[in-house]
């Protein structure tokens, strides 16, 4: 996908990026940014449960794009390697809040939400419960209704490994929500 | 609702209930990236700024070992300057030969002057005029009152005493036959070395 949105203009300077003017290529990418932010923050905030560090994992990734823009645009689905960043920013960030949580307590980190209340607590509850990468596989497959593939390239793990962490996370949260949980879904 | 049903719509209604200001996040980034990339670049610069000074005060460090010559206590290791470096000579005679019990062929062909290069742990004994090299050519070290000299066969241990510019070398250790501890005693030790210049 490559977005030409803005028109050379006079007086500014052309770098090395194919012949476009640094001016092209920051509105280039203010559209992408406008267009694929709030959805990253989202994604990363359903996986860490906290508004404010969602949107300074998504900046981070956003950042790391911008510092390479020239050649991340030209690839077919950028928007899946700005994803890729902030998820790993995620899943590290939460394997962190893991970590502290067993050395402080004994027991599995539970960061009291912030941001937006949902409408199912319970829900909210079951979810912080599992592994960072069972969390990734659900918000993946369930909000950005992604398919396997996609969930382990962007994990970057065996489609087969992304199917195992969806239907673990699964099965935990039938368990937690009281659901039964036999009912089939398909994982692509 | 099903299980899943009820997954993707808790997820989403959490997940749409979140508008992240996008414009001021989009105007931090393109003014931070631009002097994040600047930061990096300096970064980058100073790190092969700061590896290339190294490799340079390394160098003139070493520089200025070797000039510095003589003098100053060794810690013992190699390529370190000895109290003994320098260049030092003597002379063998024939008589000196046939006393320590070589024959006159022998002792004729071994007398002659020497000279012993001792510099920042490494050793040459060489005769003037002629291009033999005999009976060492390797390396020492020097801890205490003591001198390791290693070729590539074996290690002679001396005790050295230093007399203004004479030194004695007296062999102290040496596991090999005879024959070729005699040579080696003959003459690193039978005559004190005069230091050269």
């Amino acid at each position: 996908m490559v977005m030409r949105s803005a028109r050379p203009e006079m007086g500014t300077r052309a770098g090395s990026n194919g012949g476009r003017t640094m001016r092209e290529r920051d509105a280039e990418y203010s559209w992408f940014f406008r267009a694929e932010y709030p959805q990253v923050v989202r994604t990363v905030h359903l996986i860490l449960r906290d508004a404010g560090r969602a949107e300074d994992i998504a900046q981070e990734a956003f950042l790391a794009l911008y510092a390479r823009w020239p050649r991340i645009s030209r690839y077919e689905r950028p928007e899946l390697w700005v994803r890729r960043v902030a998820i790993r920013l995620a899943v590290r960030a939460a394997g962190r809040e893991r970590i502290r949580g067993h050395l402080e307590r004994g027991a599995p980190a539970a960061t009291p939400p912030s941001g937006p209340t949902p409408g199912d607590p319970d829900l909210v509850r079951a979810i912080r419960t599992l592994s960072p990468a069972q969390r990734v596989a659900v918000v993946l497959f369930y909000f950005e209704d992604r398919p396997a593939s996609e969930i382990a390239r962007i994990l970057g793990c065996a489609e087969s490994t992304a199917r195992v962490h969806l239907a673990h996370a699964r099965t935990r949260l039938a368990e937690l929500l009281g659901e039964r949980g036999e009912e089939t879904t398909n994982v692509t | 609702m099903s299980l899943d049903g009820r997954i993707r719509t808790g997820l989403n209604a959490e997940a749409l209930a979140l508008d992240p200001a996008t414009d001021p996040a989009l105007d931090e980034v393109l003014q931070s990236g631009p002097r994040r990339r600047t930061a990096r670049t300096v970064v980058r610069s100073v790190g092969i700024a700061a590896v290339v000074s190294v490799f340079i005060a390394g160098g003139f460090t070493a520089l200025r070992a070797v000039q510095g010559g003589g003098g100053g206590a060794s810690d013992g290791s190699i390529f370190q300057v000895s109290p003994i470096d320098g260049q030092w000579e003597m002379t063998l005679s024939v008589e000196d030969g046939l006393a320590a019990g070589f024959d006159y062929g022998r002792a004729r062909q071994l007398a002659g002057p020497r000279q012993l290069e001792l510099a920042l742990g490494v050793v040459r004994q060489i005769r003037p005029g002629s291009f033999e090299t005999v009976p060492v050519n390797g390396t020492f070290q020097v801890d205490g009152p003591f001198a390791f000299v290693r070729d590539s066969v074996e290690t002679l241990v001396f005790r050295w005493t230093l007399t203004g510019n004479e030194l004695r070398l007296t062999l102290v250790d040496d596991s090999r036959p005879a024959g070729g501890a005699a040579v080696d005693r003959l003459i690193w030790t039978t005559h004190t070395w005069g230091r050269i210049g």
